[in-house]
């Protein structure tokens, strides 16, 4: 087949464009399902229904739907910034300040992200309770402050960072959390946006640590509340579960394409450095 | 500024805490639940309760099965119960896990209530080393639901359904297909159908000792091998999940489930199919197999950790009350297992949607006749290692074979 010209670019195109619709067709369908009925849903009715508002108002007669989406969006933004900020400073520390035990401290870290939640939830429940800390922001935020695959993120991308621009500000007198907030983060744009969309996309997903330490209705997170729609008894309401599902994606895939240009340039840039 | 950040630190933390120093008045209840039937059900037990004892109040929380199951796990295993609710609703097929691995944290009951007048067949789940620590709520008496209009159109009516082995069923349902198109049965992976037809046997996956039994279990091989026959014989719609097996049932894609009886709730969500239902009790496997079995189902605990054990066993007396039961059998459509409801005149009235037949007294006879089983701990590895050989069995391998690898992988996972 030739590939090359007018002919090869409609039917590039035209693959591409099939290959797009068959990827986003499962989150038409979740969209088309969240304004029908729960029997329409089972019956596989495959058009926009009228059931949209019945269904909205079923999450928020649940009492659940609208604090644990607060919730959510508190809990994951604080994490997110903050997990930012701090595991930026210790990457951009591991690369541009000197010690002899840089290395080993390093490879302590890396080796903590072979260790499965699973593995540390009881004694890491002990420890929050016996902080007082169970159901509180702290204990959904505090083991994802610091995680090794953002520290490790940031020590990468810090080593491709001149050096010289460091020494120069240090001439003309600027401070170092100066130099670190003036001349790393305005530099660093792209590695903080993978960072950011992936950090968010983790502490929003995630379901284990919050399930476990959120245990009041009223603190849990919107996965927790979608776990517990889809086990509402023998008859779950899939109009319901849709919407639900429908407002959980949508965060994340604002995020995402709000810092989609510079999250890809995050990537290939941390290849090339 | 770093001195700034750490003493904001220390008072968001020390706020924080003191917050959740607060302790609830001994007057409160916290309850854990999950489902639709089972919310309405402590809902109203509670709204009695606290019309009854207005100054007790009782918090109800939705917390799912299997969410319920992990917390309760990391907070058992921790020995620190913060958090922790003083009643939860528990799945019956968990109840002997929780009870064997973690002794001593489940309250007592038969000091509390009767257990006699609770269908034996329950309360047999939640029996431990002679005590009984669980409250059994709905009846989950298995039985065939069936379309009467289907059955009329292929010349048959529900009592040629009535007391037939599983082979005549199998006959009959390849003459209604042929007359109406229809499959006979719809079912998701015979997972539930499994365990209906093992425990019609009478007896249940374990040997005394606690090892599984399962290639000398007549009722196993001959569950095995039913489930073989209904596969081959074409007239069972196989779905993929429960959605579609639901679906299928709303959609009047086939004529019968055999399941247990919480699936009317299902079934009555297509109004439109009122009238056209009928009820009757399952097939049995043969010479030696009853018509009578159960699946599903869950009872209420109380936890040892609670402060307000009391109180707790007070609350959940109302499931003994007549007022509540009628609520439960009107509005519910659902059959509780305290057997002195069968009095009730709710429980005698003919039921609109199964075309008059009495279903609820049908189901109150049912759950008196199931057989009473032993369960062991491990019946999710027995379950997950049953389905397995149930796929084997229908890709060409011999039931025995199936069987065998199966108690072999059920005996070494007990093992450790």
């Amino acid at each position: 087949m030739n590939f090359s010209g007018k002919k090869s670019y409609f039917w590039r195109h035209a693959l591409l464009i099939v290959c797009s619709l068959i990827t986003s067709l499962p989150f038409v369908w979740i969209i088309i399902c969240s304004t029908n009925t729960s029997v329409d849903v089972l019956r596989g009715r495959l058009t926009l229904g009228s059931n949209l508002g019945v269904n909205f108002q079923t999450l928020v007669d649940t009492g659940r739907f609208l604090p644990a989406f607060k919730n959510s969006v508190i809990y994951s933004v604080t994490t997110t910034l903050l997990a930012v900020c701090i595991s930026s400073a210790a990457g951009y520390g591991f690369v541009v300040y000197r010690s002899k035990a840089k290395d080993t401290v390093m490879a302590v870290i890396l080796l903590s992200m072979m260790i499965p939640t699973a593995a540390i939830l009881i004694p890491m429940f002990r420890l929050f309770s016996r902080m007082k800390l169970l159901n509180t922001i702290f204990a959904f935020m505090l083991p994802s402050l610091a995680t090794a695959f953002l520290i490790f993120l940031f020590r990468q991308a810090s080593q491709s960072f001149p050096g010289e621009i460091i020494q120069a500000a240090r001439i003309d007198g600027l401070g170092e959390w100066m130099i670190f907030f003036r001349m790393f983060i305005p530099t660093m744009k792209p590695v903080y946006s993978t960072a950011i969309v992936m950090t968010f996309m983790n502490t929003w997903n995630a379901f284990l640590w919050p399930l476990v330490v959120m245990t009041d209705s009223q603190k849990t997170t919107m996965p927790v509340f979608l776990s517990l729609l889809t086990d509402s008894g023998y008859t779950p309401d899939y109009g319901a579960i849709m919407l639900a599902v429908t407002v959980t994606t949508l965060p994340t895939l604002i995020i995402f394409f709000a810092l989609q240009k510079s999250f890809i340039n995050g990537l290939t840039g941390s290849v090339k450095g | 500024m770093k001195k700034l950040l750490s003493l904001v630190l220390a008072v968001a933390l020390l706020a924080t805490m003191s917050m959740a120093a607060l302790a609830e008045s001994d007057k409160e209840l916290t309850v854990w639940y999950s489902g639709g039937v089972n919310g309405k059900a402590i809902r109203k037990a509670a709204e009695l309760y606290t019309t009854a004892n207005p100054d007790v109040t009782i918090n109800i929380e939705e917390v799912a099965t299997s969410d319920r199951e992990t917390r309760l796990t990391v907070a058992l295993s921790s020995g620190d119960m913060s958090g922790m609710p003083d009643v939860t609703l528990f799945q019956d097929y968990s109840s002997q896990k929780f009870l064997q691995f973690f002794p001593g944290n489940f309250v007592e009951l038969s000091s509390a209530f009767d257990f006699s007048q609770f269908a034996a067949d329950k309360v047999g789940y939640w029996t431990y080393d002679g005590g009984v620590y669980g409250l059994p709520f709905d009846s989950a008496a298995s039985a065939t639901f069936a379309r009467l209009d289907y059955l009329e159109a292929a010349g048959y009516t529900l009592d040629d359904l009535k007391g037939i082995t599983w082979d005549e069923f199998i006959e009959i349902g390849l003459k209604v297909k042929e007359a109406t198109g229809k499959y006979m049965l719809t079912e998701t992976n015979y997972g539930n159908l499994l365990m209906v037809l093992v425990k019609s046997s009478g007896k249940w996956y374990f040997n005394e000792d606690g090892t599984a039994n399962m290639i000398n279990n007549p009722g196993v091989v001959a569950a095995v091998e039913t489930i073989k026959k209904l596969h081959e014989s074409g007239i069972v719609k196989e779905n993929s999940d429960w959605a579609s097996y639901i679906a299928s049932l709303n959609n009047g894609d086939a004529v019968c489930t055999v399941t247990g009886n919480w699936i009317l709730g299902s079934i009555v969500g297509a109004q439109d199919q009122s009238g056209k239902w009928g009820m009757t009790n399952i097939p049995s496997m043969g010479e030696g197999f009853g018509h009578y079995s159960s699946n599903g189902g869950s009872s209420w605990v109380i936890l040892e950790s609670s402060q307000k054990k009391d109180l707790a066993k007070d609350f959940l007396k109302i499931f003994t009350d007549d007022t509540f039961n009628t609520f439960v059998i009107n509005e519910l459509a659902t059959v509780p297992t305290y057997l002195p409801a069968q009095n009730l005149d709710c429980i005698k009235a003919p039921y609109a949607f199964t075309n008059g037949q009495a279903v609820f007294a049908d189901i109150m006879d049912y759950t008196a006749k199931t057989p009473v089983i032993e369960y062991g701990p491990f019946n999710s590895e027995v379950e997950a290692n049953m389905l397995v050989a149930v796929e084997e069995v229908f890709a060409g391998k011999s039931v025995a074979d199936a069987l065998q690898t199966a108690e072999e992988t059920v005996n070494f996972l007990i093992e450790e």
